[in-house]
C-alpha cells in the first residue's frame, strides 16, 4: 500500500487551502476609492456697456459737443455682432465724417467666464494711420450694482503700451475709449470709406502671452 | 530590419509632432478669447454749386444805380449784352459774359448758390481777381478798366440741402470804366470760398481747392 498522498489530490488540497486563506484575508482588508469629477471653468469676455458721443472742434479749439443743428451732417453708430459667441465683434460705423468731427465710443470688455483673465491693450490690426484714430483711457472697472470703482493702471488720454494687461475676475471690466477723428493733415478723401480693425485679446490669467 | 524600423520612425515622428501641436493649439484656443472692433468710416463731402444767375437785361442797357456821374442820366439804348450761365460740366463755375461793352455799361446780376454737400459750410471770404486789367476802386472811379463788386454774405452758414438755410443769394455788379480799350476782351474771376463750418480757411487755401477751367 502506498502511504504517500497522490500528487493530484495534494494540488487540489493546496488550492482549497489557499482559497480559504484568501477569503479570510479579504474579510480583513478594505479598499478606498477616489471617484473624481472635473468640471472645467471657462474663459469668456464680452462687450458690456457701450456709449457714444459726437464732438467737433471749432477753429481748432478743444472738442465740444456737436451743436444740434449740425447733428445730421455726420453720425456714428455701433452694434455688437455675434454676441456671446467666440467671434463677438463691435461694429462701429460713421457716416458723413469730416475733418475735426469726432466720434467717441467708450466700451467695456467684461469678464463673464469663471476663470480670471488678462485682457491686453487693444491692438490695431488694420486701418488708416490717422493720428487720432486711437484707443485710450483704458482702465479696470469693478462693477457692482450700485457703483463703479476704478483700479490698476490707467492710460489717461493716451494709448496704453501694447504689452500692458489688466487682470479681470468675473464681473470686472476693462473700460476704454475709442476716438475716430481725422484732420486735414491726414489727407482724407471726401466721399470715401475707410475701415479699421482692433483686436482685444483675453487670456487665462496664469498663462503667458506667446 | 532595424534600418527599416528607424526609417518608418523618422516618418511617423513629424506626423506625431504635428498632431500633438494641433491638439495643443485647439486646447489653447479654447482657453483664450478675442474680441474685435470693426470700424467703418464713411467720410462726408464739402460741395457747393451755383444754382441760378439772373442779370438785368430786358433789352435796353441797365443804368448804374446809383448814377455815378455828374451829367444827366441818358436815354437807355440796347447796345451791350450780359449773359450768365452755369458751366454744364462743373456747376461750381459760373460764366459771366459781357458783349459789346462800353464805358458806363453797367449791370447787376443776382446769383444763387447752394450747399449740396453733406457738411455744413460757412462763407469764409471772396475774391475778385482781374486777369488782364486793373480793377477800378469804385463804381465810376475811372482808375481801372472795369469795376467789379461782389456782395458777399461772408460769415453766413449754410446747412446741407434740403435745409432751409442751404441756399444763399448774392449779387455781382460791374461797370465798364473810361480807361477800357475798344475791341478788347477783359477777363476776371470771382471766387467765393465755402469752407467746412467749423474750420477757418484762408483765401489761399480756398483758391488751392478751387475748380480749374
Amino acid at each position: 500500500m502506498n502511504k504517500r498522498l497522490p500528487l493530484g489530490l495534494l494540488s487540489i488540497l493546496l488550492i482549497v487551502l489557499l482559497a480559504g486563506v484568501g477569503v479570510a484575508y479579504g474579510l480583513w482588508s478594505e479598499t478606498l476609492t477616489i471617484d473624481g469629477t472635473v468640471n472645467t471653468g471657462d474663459v469668456n469676455v464680452e462687450f458690456g456697456k457701450i456709449t457714444k458721443s459726437e464732438k467737433v472742434q471749432i477753429n481748432f479749439a478743444p472738442p465740444v459737443d456737436e451743436p444740434k443743428e449740425k447733428a445730421d451732417a455726420a453720425n456714428c453708430s455701433y452694434e455688437v455682432k455675434g454676441a456671446t459667441t467666440d467671434s463677438e465683434t463691435l461694429v462701429i460705423t460713421t457716416e458723413g465724417a469730416y475733418p475735426s468731427w469726432h466720434c467717441i465710443v467708450e466700451f467695456d470688455v467684461v469678464s463673464t467666464g469663471s476663470v480670471p483673465v488678462h485682457v491686453y491693450t487693444p491692438q490695431k490690426i488694420s486701418g488708416p494711420s490717422w493720428k487720432d484714430l486711437k484707443i485710450t483711457d483704458c482702465r479696470k472697472v469693478k462693477l457692482t450694482d450700485m457703483a463703479e470703482s476704478f483700479e490698476g493702471d490707467y492710460c489717461a488720454g493716451v494709448e496704453c503700451s501694447p504689452t500692458l494687461w489688466w487682470q479681470l475676475h468675473k464681473g470686472d471690466a476693462l473700460r476704454c475709449k475709442l476716438t475716430i477723428h481725422f484732420t486735414n493733415d491726414d489727407k482724407v478723401n471726401e466721399k470715401d470709406t475707410y475701415q479699421f480693425v482692433y483686436k482685444i485679446e483675453a487670456r487665462q490669467w496664469n498663462e503667458p502671452r506667446p | 530590419m532595424r534600418k527599416k524600423d528607424s526609417r518608418s520612425l523618422v516618418k511617423v515622428i513629424p506626423l506625431l509632432i504635428i498632431g500633438l501641436l494641433l491638439a495643443t493649439g485647439i486646447a489653447y484656443g479654447l482657453w483664450s478669447e478675442t474680441l474685435l472692433i470693426d470700424g467703418v468710416v464713411q467720410t462726408g463731402e464739402v460741395y457747393g454749386k451755383w444754382t441760378s444767375c439772373i442779370c438785368n437785361d430786358d433789352g435796353l442797357d441797365p443804368l448804374p444805380t446809383p448814377w455815378p456821374y455828374k451829367y444827366p442820366i441818358p436815354v437807355r439804348k440796347d447796345v451791350g449784352k450780359t449773359t450768365c450761365t452755369i458751366d454744364q460740366k462743373d456747376p461750381r463755375i459760373l460764366h459771366l459774359t459781357i458783349e459789346n461793352g462800353y464805358p458806363s455799361y453797367w449791370n447787376n446780376c443776382e446769383v444763387h448758390f447752394a450747399n449740396t454737400g453733406s457738411v455744413p459750410v460757412i462763407i469764409r471770404s471772396y475774391q475778385v481777381a482781374p486777369k488782364n486789367f486793373t480793377l477800378a476802386t469804385a463804381n465810376g472811379a475811372e482808375d481801372g478798366e472795369i469795376w467789379v463788386k461782389y456782395w458777399d454774405g461772408v460769415g453766413a452758414q449754410m446747412e446741407p440741402c434740403p435745409d432751409d438755410s442751404c441756399e444763399q443769394a448774392s449779387s455781382i455788379q460791374f461797370h465798364v470804366e473810361q480807361p477800357a480799350k475798344e475791341n478788347y476782351t477783359y477777363n476776371f474771376d470771382v471766387y467765393v470760398c465755402l469752407a467746412q463750418w467749423n474750420e477757418d480757411a484762408t483765401m489761399d487755401e480756398c483758391l488751392a481747392a478751387a475748380p480749374k477751367y
